[in-house]
């Protein structure tokens, strides 16, 4: 199953894309797509609007489409599934490129800079290696920091 | 009678009182979920005070394993596409609602996940005496965001981290978030 995801926001062009590609067959597998409040409503594969937790959904993704969340990146990289990242343009001055240019060049993360390549970025993403990444690593010193802080401010009610 | 006070007031010199946390800038599920995947991770008696800022004014907050005591919704003073006079009106109406949530809430410690929100906490901190802990946006790898260099410049925060050893150039007295294992 293909998962695609947008976030809380919208992005209606990723949606109509995965939508095209499905029903002109270039897309076999089973598609299910997380479409947040986007207007346009997929019209050849499963959709839902947001979900308490999208868990579920990657258990059950052979491959995630995503719109370049750190959140969500991260977490289908944790989980070692194929992903590719279609950055949003229209979100906040585009500042995803620089991260996911950063996740490409160090994880199996495939970047899509341009929709029309999306076919083409399925299928890196699928023969990509993939690279083990633990989102915890970017902050052992800053959970570190903050777990002696907790300690101490609980504490220093009674000295 | 004297024993029996002395050990009472041991034990509760031993108690752990739970320690308030103030998060900053909870938006998009996506990125509260990762806030909370940090968070998650500190062990100890935890209490959080959320402020939800951001376009989508309903966040899931059961990704939280601590207890989360309040929630205020308090708009960012800078989202993208704000002219200066709205970011000017929004961070006046910020250092209000700053002022009146933390000298209710008196958190241990403000932190906040890359939200331009950190300014008008941070000054109200300050003021008060609690410290901000400011962590620069992940999605920023080679260049500093305006927000970060702010709070930064301003010395708003008592500490400032980055994710990306890019970055130490730009911000030589922060810490590095990643560190060593």
């Amino acid at each position: 199953m293909i998962f695609v995801t947008v976030g809380t926001h919208y992005f209606e062009e990723l949606v109509v894309e995965v939508d095209r590609l499905v029903e002109s067959g270039a897309i076999s597998d089973p598609v299910v797509a997380q479409i947040g409040r986007g207007k346009y409503l997929p019209k050849h594969c499963e959709y839902f609007r947001i979900a308490h937790s999208l868990a579920p959904y990657y258990e059950r993704a052979g491959l995630v489409i995503g719109h370049g969340g750190t959140g969500t990146t991260l977490e289908s990289l944790a989980l070692g599934i194929p992903t590719v990242s279609v950055a949003n343009p229209m979100l906040a001055d585009n500042h995803q490129h620089e991260f996911l240019c950063a996740m490409e060049a160090r994880t199996g993360l495939v970047y899509c800079q341009d929709l029309n390549q999306l076919a083409a970025s399925i299928e890196m993403a699928r023969h990509r290696p993939r690279i083990p990444f633990s989102e915890s690593s970017l902050r052992f010193q800053l959970v570190r920091d903050l777990t002696q802080f907790v300690e101490q401010a609980s504490r220093k009610h009674f000295p | 009678m004297n024993e029996q006070v002395r050990g009472q007031i041991e034990a509760i010199s031993q108690a752990e009182v739970p320690v308030r946390l103030c998060l900053l800038g909870l938006g998009g599920g996506g990125f509260s979920a990762q806030v909370a995947r940090c968070v998650n991770q500190i062990p100890g008696n935890i209490e959080i005070v959320a402020i939800n800022s951001g376009l989508s004014m309903e966040v899931d907050l059961s990704v939280f394993k601590h207890s989360i005591l309040r929630c205020y919704a308090v708009r960012s003073p800078s989202l993208y596409g704000d002219s200066v006079w709205k970011t000017v009106k929004e961070f006046v109406s910020n250092i209000r609602s700053a002022w009146r949530i933390l000298r209710k809430e008196r958190p241990k410690l403000i932190l906040s996940f890359g939200t331009s929100q950190a300014i008008p906490f941070g000054i109200v901190g300050r003021l008060h005496g609690i410290p901000l802990w400011h962590v620069e946006s992940l999605t920023r790898v080679n260049n500093p965001s305006r927000t970060g260099r702010w709070v930064y410049r301003l010395g708003v925060c008592q500490r400032f981290y980055y994710y990306w050893p890019e970055l130490s150039p730009c911000y030589p007295r922060g810490i590095l978030a990643g560190g060593d294992e």
